[in-house]
């Protein structure tokens, strides 16, 4: 038993070692990278970034400061496609948002379409938070029941207006929550790199459907050896070439 | 005359000593000798001679050769002989003509250290490759066949380079001199043949490939070297390997001369083509709205330079959006001087106004005609449909409505805090979260459960009788246990009479304070509590009456009671009273 013992703790020690040693290499990574970067060597800094991050520094500060690089680099989309890395753990960041909001903008052909208010509400809170906030509702809904079954004069007495406000509220929570995780970890999307043609079909043959510019953003709903289908918010759908477009997704996180 | 002739004799001896002298000091002062040879003085293109610059009686430092035109040097060397006392060096110089025809290899300055000598001039002869001097055909030689010598800026030639040797083997392929001002493509493959030349048998190969001059005026091509590896005969032969030596065939370099293209009238659809094409096109679809793409394939086929071909801006072309093709190149030769080359562009029409795709034209300049051409294509009818919603035009800003935020020119600058590391899991996916979440509905469920089965009791009252009967029975035997150990008859009889009588009231719903021993003929029995049961009873309601009188001391006796009472209480619960 204290055998046992002794080797969980080894491991766990090793393990938090390496965790350790993995982030320390990231952070030097990332110094070398804001020096670069400070000196004007966007490109260089991008490439040390996109290491950092690999190597352990995969914070959304990484993430923003690879968006600045690329974006120093002539890169629009692939700036679009690290800001939106890092803005699914830092949604409110003003920073981050302004330099989106610069970024599409200079995007040719972006077209500021409305964005829904449940889309806004659920875009300004991470997943994780519409999560937590959903459960801390789901505790308190559940707490308060446990006091109402205990205490009125019987089980078939009708539920309070309390009981109701706050189921209420859970189902919406769970139903943000929801919506949050799936467009966090199940959308995927793509930024488009370069001046390209979406097509019909997933062919060199098939006709033009639309153009599409360095920066533009689109929700993928297919893929197939080598093309993506993508989808505007006006309802376009085409098929890029994966080579012209950056996938932004968190589903191989999974 | 004696004396005259004593004069005359001392004054002889005197010249005679200062002749002595001085042919001494003059004989010192002329010993050095400079001398130049070449192996021989008539060669065929393509081979090589010998020049040999010898100096003797004095040190020489190496001279160097001057340029020579239409002679190369291959090589140089030095070596020193002693003969007959006399230090001799020997500088030579292998030497390649260019091209053909007479040539002066001119004195060549040679520094003896306290004074220069110069060579005397050398006139050499040089045939033109083929040609035989003295006689014998040369083993190999090479030729640069060009079609023409007169070409225009950017047309493309097939340049031939021939190679003629008697035996040998190649082992690359011609080399030429660099910023010759044309453009040299990739060589094709060569061909081989057998020609006889000069009463000689030669094995020609021919190596081709395409040149285009890249600016006006007389340039040169070549000469080209080419490398072949002979046997040498010079040396036995090895035992493994046979003697080989390398000879170079060189192809005399061939001046051409490249027109200008003509700068009067250059039509505007002109980008820059030479050669000869024809275009052919395709648009699709044909039916679209505005601001919808219709794709574009324009092809372009013919000899010339494809790689460098580009579509001419078409002016005609005001009310469309074009943008940046696609091409693909299908050559029929490595170079991609001649095939096609497809054009793939989109281009969106502006205006439901347009009714189809103008002409495209394409102009090249012929250099066989020296004219410059234009192709061009039939327009493609289009039906362009209004857009599906117009663009609503803006209000103007004005001083009352504009406002006053100040557009960003930069993007914020980076931040220096890497910060912590974002979670890569999210929490619903966890099985800690889950556990937790599940909890609280489960002990919601759970207090339900219980606040139920406490509502069906309360509603309940002979269930609820029956359980604490059970609960109070328990405790009884228990305190009958321990009654038993502390060997106290009185009290362990008291508490199997309560049991046996709360026991009793519970099963036939009556109160425990009316229960009797008669209740087990008058009401148990009747109601049919088992013959053996009652029994068992009345004779536990026996002992206990006894006990009153004779305690039960022994501890065994005691706990046979006990076991007896435990029996028949057992049998009560379980037994189900009709009533």
């Amino acid at each position: 038993m204290i055998r046992t013992l002794w080797i969980f703790c080894l491991l766990a020690t090793l393990k938090v070692a390496s965790n350790s040693l993995e982030a320390s290499d990231g952070a030097s990574l990332f110094s070398t990278a804001n020096e670069a970067y400070e000196q004007g060597k966007f490109q260089q800094a991008a490439s040390i970034y996109e290491q950092a991050i690999t190597n352990g520094a995969s914070t959304a500060t990484a993430w923003f400061n690879l968006g600045n690089a690329r974006f120093k680099s002539g890169e629009l989309g692939r700036a679009i496609a690290a800001w939106r890395m890092a803005e699914l753990s830092t949604p409110r960041d003003s920073a981050l948002r302004a330099n989106l909001a610069f970024a599409r903008g200079k995007a040719a052909g972006n077209v500021d379409e409305p964005t829904p208010v449940s889309d806004r509400l659920t875009r300004y809170f991470t997943a994780n938070e519409w999560i937590a906030a959903a459960a801390i509702t789901w505790w308190i809904f559940f707490i308060v029941l446990a006091f109402a079954i205990r205490r009125r004069p019987s089980t078939r007495t009708r539920p309070g207006m309390i009981l109701i406000l706050l189921g209420g509220a859970c189902v919406l929570l769970i139903a943000a929550a929801v919506k949050s995780f799936f467009e966090t970890y199940h959308r995927t999307r793509a930024v488009v790199t370069r001046q390209a043609a979406a097509r019909f079909g997933p062919l060199e043959d098939s006709q033009i459907s639309f153009q599409v510019t360095d920066g533009l953003e689109f929700v993928v709903t297919d893929s197939t050896d080598g093309w993506v289908q993508v989808q505007s918010t006006t309802g376009k759908v085409g098929w890029i070439k994966k080579g012209d477009v950056v996938i932004v997704s968190l589903s191989a996180k999974l | 005359m004696a004396v005259a002739a004593k004069r005359y004799l001392r004054l002889a001896s005197h010249v005679w000593v200062w002749l002595a002298i001085w042919h001494v000091l003059a004989r010192d002062g002329n010993a050095a000798s400079v001398n130049a040879t070449v192996s021989r003085t008539i060669i065929t293109l393509g081979q090589t001679l010998t020049l040999t610059i010898s100096v003797e009686g004095a040190q020489a430092q190496p001279p160097g050769l001057p340029a020579i035109p239409g002679i190369q040097v291959v090589s140089q060397g030095t070596s020193v002989q002693i003969i007959n006392n006399a230090v001799q060096h020997a500088f030579t110089f292998e030497l390649a003509p260019t091209q053909a025809g007479d040539m002066v290899i001119p004195g060549i300055p040679v520094n003896l250290g306290a004074q220069v000598a110069m060579t005397r001039p050398i006139q050499i002869k040089v045939l033109p490759p083929g040609a035989a001097a003295g006689g014998a055909p040369p083993p190999a030689f090479a030729r640069i066949v060009l079609p023409k010598t007169n070409l225009y800026v950017g047309e493309v030639l097939d340049m031939d380079i021939q190679v003629f040797m008697q035996e040998g083997r190649l082992t690359q392929y011609p080399q030429l001199p660099a910023d010759s001002g044309f453009t040299i493509g990739k060589w094709l493959k060569p061909t081989e043949a057998r020609v006889a030349v000069s009463n000689a048998t030669y094995t020609l190969i021919t190596f081709r490939t395409p040149i285009t001059a890249v600016k006006a005026g007389a340039l040169t091509v070549g000469p080209a070297t080419q490398s072949i590896i002979v046997p040498d005969r010079s040396r036995p032969p090895g035992f493994f390997f046979r003697n080989e030596r390398e000879i170079r065939a060189i192809g005399e370099l061939v001046t051409a001369v490249a027109l200008p293209l003509p700068s009067n009238n250059v039509p505007s659809t002109f980008a820059g083509a030479v050669g000869q094409y024809s275009i052919s096109w395709s648009a699709a679809p044909t039916t679209v709205a505005v601001g919808d793409p219709v794709t574009v394939r324009i092809q372009v086929a013919g000899r010339g330079w494809l790689d460098a071909l580009k579509l001419p801006q078409q002016p005609q072309w005001r009310d469309f959006k074009m943008y940046e093709p696609n091409t693909k190149i299908e050559g029929s030769d490595p170079n991609n001087v001649s095939g096609a080359r497809t054009f793939e562009l989109a281009v969106v029409p502006q205006s439901a106004d347009v009714k189809a795709l103008p002409s495209f034209a394409f102009t090249y300049f012929d250099p066989q005609t020296a004219q410059y051409r234009t192709a061009a294509t039939q327009p493609i009818p289009l039906t362009v449909k209004p857009g599906a919603a117009s663009a609503v035009a803006l209000p103007p800003l004005t001083a009352t409505n504009a406002t006053e935020a100040a557009p960003m020119s930069d993007i914020a600058h980076i931040k220096l805090r890497l910060g912590s590391v974002t979670a890569p899991l999210p929490l619903l996916v966890r099985p800690w979260f889950i556990a937790l979440q599940v909890l609280a509905p489960a002990l919601c469920f759970a207090m339900f459960v219980q606040r139920r089965r406490a509502d069906a009791l309360a509603n309940d009252p002979r269930k609820r009788r029956r359980r604490e009967t059970f609960a109070l029975v328990q405790e009884t035997l228990q305190r009958m246990r321990e009654n038993a150990d502390a060997h106290d008859s009185n009290a362990f009889f008291s508490n199997a009479v309560r049991a046996l009588k709360e026991q009793i009231g519970e099963r036939l719903d009556i109160p425990a304070a009316s229960v009797t021993e008669a209740i087990v003929s008058e009401r148990l029995r009747p109601a049919g509590f088992p013959e053996e049961s009652c029994r068992s009873l009345e004779d536990l309601f026996h002992a206990a009456n006894l006990a009153r009188y004779a305690p039960v001391k022994s501890t065994a006796e005691l706990n046979e009671q006990l076991a007896r009472t435990e029996r028949v209480l057992g049998e009560l619960q379980a037994w189900e009273v009709k009533l």
